[in-house]
């Protein structure tokens, strides 16, 4: 019965951290972003349109979505609270809602990139300023993430690999072997580390996006990204490691144990994403001509 | 060291970036060694086509201004800052001049000139 407590302790946190925090700290983003636009350029953009007020709306609609899928969050708690308590609750059943959940929760975030992509690509196709700056400086991707979480990473998933080998002397039933996990998880960090090399060398999109702010943006990509790689073998070990066990009604709280990691992740990277001044030195080096 | 590329300026892309190299170069912000960014990582920040990029990194290594050194990269040449200040078209000028004078002399016509210049340069290059 602990695991249903545990459990029942930690989902509605992962709902204050997906559906709570990171809505409200996405929402200052915007601000602070639009703050940034010269007055003049959204009233070229978008003549005969108030801005400050369609972007309260805009902000007024993403909250209503948000409480939408609180209310919701919350009315599967309260219905957890009373099928957990049955003696013949299916983890199964459990782990599915939640993962459906999960991906509900970013639903209105979902809508906010693409908002904002359709909003920078006009923004820069209309764009006045016909000076393009870069900086003449090599990047790599040591120089967004430390050595030690690219090490951590690696031993993850060796670690994964071994301890496949020994799952592997003792299966349990519906395990598919250590070959096809190794290679799914070979994959993911196949898709990760293109996606990190992809973000390293993109074009950027915000023609107002200053050095100092890329270079941050990359930095906490970056750092995400090889957070997630360290965290899949380990969350997919606890997996087997409770199915060995025979500890499978554990599923719900690890599943939301992983998905509060991600949430703090995802606000982690809205938070480090503030507009700053390009005053770190980069970009304010002289301009030869 | 920043980089500005003026798409309404009448000089070529691919010319801009070469001077400002060279600029930092010879004013000693660019040093022997330094590394420089890829022609992909350069193209996308300056959101230029990857083959101005490669045009202006192919002068500047025929130049001996930057080296590339196989996968490890683009560096600044060991003799950059001399090289620098050395001017390809400037020299060029000057030899075909010096040669125009001694063919004038010899009695060739400008017109013959233009000839033989025009077959002297489509001849294919002696083999090495």
């Amino acid at each position: 019965m602990l695991e249903v407590y545990l459990f029942l302790a930690v989902f509605p946190v992962q709902i204050l951290a997906m559906s709570v925090l990171y809505p409200a700290r996405f929402a200052q983003l915007m601000r602070t972003t639009l703050v940034n636009i010269p007055a003049e350029r959204l009233a070229a953009l978008y003549p005969e349109v108030d801005v400050g007020r369609a972007h309260e709306r805009f902000l007024a609609r993403y909250r209503v979505a948000n409480a939408i899928v609180i209310v919701l969050g919350l009315a599967l708690f309260a219905w957890f609270i009373s099928y957990m308590q049955r003696p013949a609750w299916n983890e199964g059943w459990v782990r599915g809602i939640l993962t459906t959940y999960f991906m509900l929760q970013y639903v209105p975030i979902a809508m906010t990139a693409w908002f904002m992509k359709r909003f920078d690509k006009v923004h820069k196709r209309t764009s006045p300023d016909t000076k393009r700056k870069a900086v003449l400086q090599r990047r790599g991707p040591f120089d967004f993430v430390s050595p030690y979480v690219f090490l951590l990473a690696v031993l993850s998933y060796l670690l994964f690999v071994a301890f496949n080998f020994y799952v592997a002397q003792h299966p349990f039933l519906g395990y598919a072997g250590p070959f096809v996990n190794i290679a799914i998880v070979t994959l993911m960090f196949m898709v990760l580390g293109g996606v990190m090399y992809w973000f390293l060398y993109v074009r950027k999109t915000d023609p107002l996006q200053t050095h100092a702010d890329r270079m941050g943006m990359l930095r906490m990509l970056m750092n995400t990204y090889a957070w997630i790689c360290i965290l899949i073998p380990i969350f997919l070990s606890l997996g087997f490691a409770r199915k060995m066990l025979d500890m499978s009604t554990w599923d719900p709280f690890a599943g939301t144990v992983g998905f509060l990691f991600l949430s703090i992740l995802s606000i982690r990277s809205v938070t480090t994403r503030q507009r700053q001044p390009d005053a770190d030195g980069f970009g304010s080096g002289p301009v030869y001509r | 060291m920043e980089i500005t590329i003026d798409i309404d300026n009448p000089l070529p892309q691919f010319e801009q970036l070469i001077e400002q190299v060279k600029a930092a170069v010879t004013s000693g912000v660019l040093k022997p060694g330094d590394a420089l960014p890829s022609i992909r990582q350069l193209a996308n920040d300056l959101d230029l086509n990857s083959k101005t990029v490669a045009k202006a990194y192919q002068l500047l290594t025929r130049d001996s201004i930057i080296e590339t050194k196989g996968y490890r990269g683009t560096y600044v040449h060991p003799k950059a800052k001399s090289n620098a200040k050395f001017n390809l078209q400037e020299w060029t000028l000057r030899k075909l001049g010096e040669s125009i004078d001694e063919l004038r002399e010899a009695g060739v016509t400008d017109s013959e000139i233009r000839n033989a210049f025009a077959e002297a340069i489509n001849r294919p290059p002696p083999a090495k």
